[in-house]
């Protein structure tokens, strides 16, 4: 499972010392340990090695740094000084006389050449009381290793030129180029009119066109019809609803506490949470501002107090039966994990293993939580507020409660401050810790965000670990787009319909997804974007597809209370779903819908029977096929094909439709017309972007 | 090791632009045959067993009173005994189990007059007397044994499993989780894919049922006609068909062609599977009468036809959580599930799948050796009951890789307290995963950052057990 870890080793290697510095640093050679020794060691020598057997053989212990130091019943094991005279990669190599281990068989070269190349280190490892050193993790070592990682440097802007018309191209399309001139691809021509009208109401509405709209905009000799049919788009209240529940799946949104054994289990206002994003997005309110008030609307927001429920965010997670340390390590993920794209949550027990997140860093943001919170019987009950009695909080070693250690101030991640950071001065610091966040010179947060919206106008994320852009993600191929969008993005007051307008502006965004096998070849994933990805619809814009075409679709209101959508009579749109984090339908769960446990990066895309079955079978799927052949209007083929699929069957499918319909003889005509429109509503054409 | 290239075909397709990576995927595998997320592959080494079924007695039973006889609490019934460990409430003094002990087998495993049928099959059965978990409360415990972490948000066992061995029948559920009557405590967390993807989760279905259509969701369309579903499915195949062949190859578009294949496949097959009545009438009367016989017949049928994981809980809430009353509430619990248990093993034995199929019985806990004090608005009145007890507990493992007619570890003279060869929850996983051929330390998922295990730093595989 540790396949790979040479390339990026060597990669970090040559970025430290491209800054500088000579000697190797310390945490790389300890990754280094982690990374090659230590699994070689759990797998192959714990067994008699180490404190879990009875009694460790021949004295040896491996599963700690003073172990190998100490060496065992034969003396010591390891030679700094003539690294291959050490008993220990003797006896590895089979060189030894007395000694060939492990007894079973010997281990790779490769894993023997790791062996000797740590011993040349000088055998590194941590200490074995790393946890209570966390405090003292160096600020050098912290700055260096936030020197050398793409992601916490700010962002640059660098748009090539090129001879030509290309230079007159889109600055999204030339970034791209780029990389696509390098593999030597091309891009792929423009979808067609159909296609692109399609693509944008589902993206930007999470509904499909109707065939008039289509109809229209094929109609139209304007020449900027597509930039108006986005900005139509835009301004449609059904694109806050959309984007809504993007950023729900972020927020880990949910109507309930989860597990509690007796206590009343639903946040009877979580909705008010939802209809905040969805007024926000609506409105295009500063990026910047939304994830502010998200975290500290108590103090920046209204002083009518609109924005309180912003803090839903916060409030809304899972309780844990109450146990407050977990409580808070939820706020902290969806925080650190939902903007910032780090997984701070990593280092409550011990450092970071692979970030410059020491767990001091972590108690400094649990103090942050820890001073703020929740008034019961609050009007605004999802609001957070300051404790009166401020107090810092200890680390808790190996994140054992019982087990404090030293204090740390409540202050702001060390790798993100300036090299004189200060403690929190103003109540919890939630506040400052909030502007510290969503600032312009943050290099994570803007750039996390974008590369979300990315993901989902495009079907692949720039960065493809949307919430850990910490040093075990890979520098994205893309990464001078992923600038340039940040850039601007911030230039253009953080706001997400300015975002939307740029990308799908580009040529990139409108390309078809038509597969060319040559450049498949050469670029299979499409890294490059050589074309555009095809997507599947999410539950969400499939349950509101088939409702709206089947005439179902309540979309007078926007906002309110949740619904218990699962009912086969409910009208409203799937993310005004009542969410219930302990019972969770299977429906949501069978067509991944994200789990409302923790925060969700990106959700998973499984294809299974079950889906199939409720397609072919469900309440659901029966009365709106019905409901829809009920209709006089819906009495031919054409009718049909015109209100689900937005277009005209061809001659070939207007046989086959028909052919199916006279087979169908022998029952009412209702019935075999709504079987015939449910084989369109499951149709791949109905259920995927192209 | 294929679970990277599955993790890597999650990763990919989750964003939809892995469709030419799974192409080559589906060019690699064998005879043409579709890769899906829960197609079956190999684990890390050859697997002991292949299948699991955990009989889970959820609320706790008494160990004492089942499989670990102390004859020290009748030499000293009504007194304090030297030590009393902490648990949920408080306890008092020695209560003598109100049952008789025999040996049984060539093993000469003892085991409590309320098994007799179980007790017909010891020498199968590996019986854990040195159990223990963390604490002495039902929620925590029941996480800590389904997903072996007590608090946080961690796949179940099941979960995992069929995350790395997938299923080997697409048609059903490859996670099944059965509780007559509703859900235990916890819920659906008992069974949660956690981090993994949510089609890993256990399907629950509620055995208070008989017909098919209550047992599974959306298995029969009543409006529809066979044929004429047959028909809807013809046409369309030849509409996909045809949108297939002008996109040229997409994986993603002909997984979905599949899926309605497949889906139509399991309509016929679940309704046979979790139909009961097509057993010969000799294995009805083997398993009883009765929803745990019922339920226990449907897992073995399910086991029989591929499935990976079936979890059988005794009922909704916490039945064997007997705080008083419980000579006459474990003697009837007992009896609700001893026969079918027996007819299970000897049934599993007989056609033989019992060699690789793992079965596992036991509870979140065990019972104090002391009676339970009577409280106001809990059992007030009554002082023959015990407390929850997570020092020390029983479980049994048979079938797949298990050393039949052993008996493992041991509790204190009173039965307190695991103190011999102790063998914690996290060790159970750790030997189960090595059962199913996983070592626990290499089996992970990456997730935020970290790489995942069920064991997360803990568990030793108890390689006494093993045959």
């Amino acid at each position: 499972m540790r396949s790979g870890s040479i390339p990026s080793f060597a990669l970090l290697v040559c970025v430290v010392s491209a800054c500088g510095i000579n000697s190797r640093d310390v945490r790389a050679d300890i990754d280094f340990f982690e990374r090659h020794i230590r699994p070689v060691l759990v797998e192959h020598c714990y067994e008699c090695h180490s404190d879990k057997a009875d009694e460790p053989k021949a004295g040896l212990l491996l599963d700690r740094r003073s172990g190998w130091e100490q060496g065992g019943d034969s003396g010591p094991v390891l030679d700094l000084d003539n690294p291959e005279e050490s008993l220990l990669l003797k006896a590895i190599s089979y060189n030894d006389d007395f000694y060939q281990m492990p007894p079973e068989e010997k281990l790779s070269d490769d894993i023997v050449d790791h062996f000797r190349e740590w011993i040349e280190m000088g055998a590194p490892a941590p200490e074995e009381e790393e946890d209570e050193s966390a405090a003292e993790n160096s600020k050098e070592t912290v700055a260096s290793l936030g020197a050398s990682h793409w992601a916490f440097q700010p962002p640059s802007l660098q748009i090539p030129s090129f001879q030509g018309e290309l230079n007159h191209a889109h600055p999204i399309d030339r970034l791209i180029a780029v990389g696509l001139q390098e593999a030597d691809l091309v891009p792929s021509q423009q979808a067609t009119d159909e296609t692109l009208v399609r693509r944008l109401h589902f993206d930007l509405t999470g509904l499909p066109p109707d065939y008039e709209s289509v109809q229209q905009y094929l109609a139209s000799e304007d020449e900027r019809k597509y930039e108006q049919l986005v900005e139509r788009l835009l301004q449609s209240p059904r694109f806050g609803e959309r984007w809504a529940r993007h950023w729900l799946d972020v927020a880990r949104f949910a109507d309930t506490k989860g597990y509690l054994f007796t206590q009343d289990r639903n946040y009877p206002d979580a909705h008010k949470y939802r209809d905040w994003v969805i007024d926000s997005f609506n409105r295009d309110r500063s990026i910047k501002e939304f994830l502010q008030f998200q975290l500290a609307a108590d103090q920046l927001g209204s002083e009518q107090g609109s924005d309180l429920p912003a803090m839903g965010f916060l409030t809304l997670g899972r309780r844990f039966l109450n146990n407050k340390h977990d409580i808070i390590d939820d706020r902290i993920d969806v925080v650190t994990r939902g903007m910032m794209g780090l997984t701070v949550s990593c280092a409550r027990c011990h450092d970071h293993k692979y970030d410059p997140i020491p767990t001091a860093d972590y108690y400094s943001l649990y103090g942050v939580f820890d001073n703020s919170n929740e008034p019961g019987g609050d009007p605004s009950p999802l609001r957070m507020v300051d404790r009166k009695d401020l107090r810092d909080a200890h680390i808790l070693l190996r994140g054992n409660p019982s087990n404090q250690g030293e204090q740390v101030p409540r202050q702001f991640l060390q790798v993100l401050s300036p090299d004189d950071r200060r403690p929190f001065q103003q109540g919890s610091g939630r506040r400052e810790m909030a502007l510290a966040i969503a600032a312009d010179d943050n290099p994570l947060t803007a750039r996390v965000f974008v590369n979300r919206v990315w993901g989902h106008l495009v079907g692949s994320h720039l960065v493809d670990t949307p919430s850990d852009f910490g040093r075990r993600s890979n520098r994205p191929t893309q990464l001078p787009l992923l600038d340039y969008l940040t850039i601007r993005f911030i230039e253009n007051d953080w706001s997400l319909k300015w975002l939307v307008r740029e990308i799908t502006g580009s040529s990139t965004y409108q390309q078809s997804v038509a597969h060319r096998p040559a450049a498949t070849e050469r670029d299979p994933e499409n890294r490059l974007y050589w074309r555009m990805n095809r997507r599947r619809l999410d539950f969400e814009a499939m349950r509101d597809s088939i409702l709206k075409i089947c005439g179902g679709l309540n979309l007078a209101e926007v906002g309110g209370p949740s619904d218990k959508i699962t009912r086969v009579e409910s009208r409203r749109r799937s993310l005004y779903a009542h969410v219930d984090r302990q019972n969770l339908p299977s429906l949501f769960r069978v067509f991944d819908v994200a789990l409302p446990d923790t925060h969700v990066p990106k959700r998973f895309q499984t294809t299974v029977p079950q889906q199939a079955l409720f397609l072919m079978n469900s309440p659901f799927i029966r009365h709106h096929s019905q409901g829809l052949a009920s209709s006089r209007e819906y009495e031919t083929v054409e009718a049909l094909y015109r209100q689900i699929l937005a277009r005209d069957p061809d001659p070939k499918e207007r046989e086959l439709a028909k052919g199916f319909l006279a087979a169908g003889q022998h029952q009412s005509k209702e019935q075999t017309l709504a079987e015939l429109a449910q084989v369109l509503l499951l149709s791949n054409e109905f259920i995927f972007l192209d | 090791m294929n679970l990277l290239s599955r993790r890597e075909m999650i990763r990919r397709s989750g964003m939809g632009f892995g469709t030419a990576a799974l192409g080559s995927l589906l060019a690699d595998s064998a005879a043409g045959e579709r890769k899906s997320p829960m197609a079956p592959q190999p684990p890390h080494y050859t697997p002991k067993a292949k299948r699991v079924i955990h009989l889970f007695m959820n609320g706790g039973p008494s160990h004492v009173d089942t499989f670990d006889p102390k004859p020290a609490l009748a030499k000293n019934a009504g007194k304090e005994l030297p030590f009393n460990l902490p648990t949920e409430r408080k306890t008092g003094a020695a209560f003598p189990s109100p049952y008789r002990f025999h040996k049984f087998g060539e093993s000469g495993t003892e085991v409590s007059e309320i098994f007799p049928h179980v007790a017909q099959c010891v020498d199968d059965i590996a019986v854990i007397r040195s159990m223990h978990a963390d604490v002495p409360n039902h929620e925590p415990s029941l996480l800590l044994m389904n997903c072996g972490a007590a608090r946080l948000i961690r796949p179940s066992v099941g979960s995992w499993l069929t995350y790395g061995l997938g299923t080997e029948n697409e048609n059903l559920p490859a996670f099944v989780a059965m509780c007559p009557g509703g859900y235990p405590i916890q819920e659906s967390q008992n069974w949660q894919a956690g981090f993994l993807p949510g089609i890993y989760q256990g399907t629950y279905v509620d055995t208070k049922h008989r017909e098919v259509e209550k047992l599974i969701e959306h298995i029969r369309n009543p409006s529809t006609s066979a044929n004429a579903q047959q028909r809807q499915l013809n046409l369309l195949r030849e509409l996909n068909q045809a949108h297939l062949n002008e996109r040229g190859t997409d994986a993603a578009l002909e997984a979905r062609i599949e899926s309605f294949e497949l889906a139509f496949r399991m309509q016929s097959e679940a309704s046979e599977a979790f139909d009961v009545s097509r057993e010969p009438e000799s294995i009805l009367k083997m398993y009883g009468e009765g929803t745990q016989a019922r339920q226990i017949l449907i897992a073995r049928r399910l086991l029989q036809r591929g499935v990976r994981y079936v979890q059988v809980w005794h009922g909704q809430g916490q039945p064997w959580d007997n705080h008083d009353d419980i000579e006459e509430k474990h003697r009837k619990l007992a009896r609700q599930c001893d026969q079918a248990i027996g007819a299970l093993l000897k049934d599993l034995k007989q056609q033989g799948m019992l060699e690789d199929t793992l079965v596992i019985w036991g509870g979140e806990f065990g019972r104090t050796p002391t009676v339970e004090l009577p409280k106001e608005g809990l059992n007030k009145g009554k002082i023959n009951g015990r407390d929850h007890n997570h020092h020390g507990f029983t479980m049994w493992l048979a079938g797949g890789g298990i050393k039949g007619g052993t008996v493992y570890g041991a509790t204190d003279e009173f039965g307190f307290q695991a103190v011999e060869k102790r063998m914690h929850v996290h060790d159970l996983h750790a030997t189960m995963l090595h059962l199913l051929g996983f070592d626990h330390e290499q089996f992970t998922y990456r997730y935020a950052g970290r790489d995942f295990r069920l064991t997360d730093i803990h568990g030793r595989v108890i390689h006494d057990i093993l045959a």
